[in-house]
């Protein structure tokens, strides 16, 4: 048997727009229970996910963002995002809900490829 | 090679589930393995034996049905990505108390472990996003 143990989990997916995002945060939870390192990258539409201040109340569905920022609990600890992305929402690195780390377009090709396994949502 | 694919989009709205098909067979027929085909996402509607599909595109899921049997190839379903889109089977059925089961038998459902379990046991894994 192959033992693949690193694991990275793409969001490419805005929040509340579909149940992805929640579904896809399941991955990242049970992969590290069965003991994967995960790293999680956001690109495209899915630095929606990392805004602070998100109120899913309003919507009747779970805030987002709080379950992102529970994911360092559970052993998932290794953000990155698009900087691309992340400058073409508006969004700084300060109005997030996790510690991210932006990376530039060939440093997210490195990343893709130190990984055993990457899923995309 | 010993592949895990993972079929995350709808067939009844994406051509995910059609192309891993296509690729299933295809791998099969290069003398690859499949250890597990997992359906997430929207993905799951795969296995929906309700869904009434236009006579002209009449879509995956009896393709998957004569894989499973054939070859054998394990086709899973995520039960919790399942049961929020109406696809139930006899025991979510009696524990909900529903009218109907709408999971083909050909599929099992299980939790996102089967997943995991099928990436770390695999050489390679295919994912098929919408």
């Amino acid at each position: 048997m192959t033992t693949a143990r690193r694991l990275l989990l793409i969001l490419r997916q805005p929040p509340y727009t579909s149940v992805n995002p929640r579904e896809a945060i399941d991955v990242a939870l049970v992969a590290a229970a069965f003991e994967f390192e995960v790293s999680v990258l956001f690109e495209g539409r899915g630095v929606w996910q990392l805004l602070a201040g998100q109120h899913g109340a309003a919507l009747d569905q779970p805030t987002h963002g709080d379950a992102l920022a529970e994911l360092p609990r559970h052993e998932v600890t290794r953000f990155y995002v698009c900087a691309d992305a992340l400058a073409a929402a508006g969004l700084g690195a300060e109005a997030l809900v996790l510690p991210v780390e932006p990376l530039s377009h060939a440093a997210q090709r490195a990343l893709v490829a130190s990984h055993e396994v990457v899923i995309t949502d | 090679m010993l592949f895990a694919l993972s079929v995350h989009g709808s067939p009844a709205s994406s051509q995910a589930s059609m192309t891993a098909l296509r690729f299933a067979r295809a791998a099969l027929a290069a003398g690859h393995g499949i250890h597990r085909v997992f359906f997430f996402h929207d993905g799951v509607e795969t296995a929906d034996c309700l869904a009434v599909p236009p006579s002209d595109a009449p879509g995956p899921l009896a393709g998957w049905v004569d894989l499973a049997r054939t070859a054998g190839v394990e086709l899973t379903v995520c039960v919790s990505a399942a049961l929020r889109r109406g696809i139930v089977d006899a025991d979510a059925r009696a524990r909900h108390g529903l009218d109907g089961t709408s999971l083909h038998p050909a599929f099992s459902s299980a939790g996102l472990g089967q997943l995991v379990e099928a990436l770390a046991a695999s050489d390679r894994h295919v994912s098929f996003a919408a």
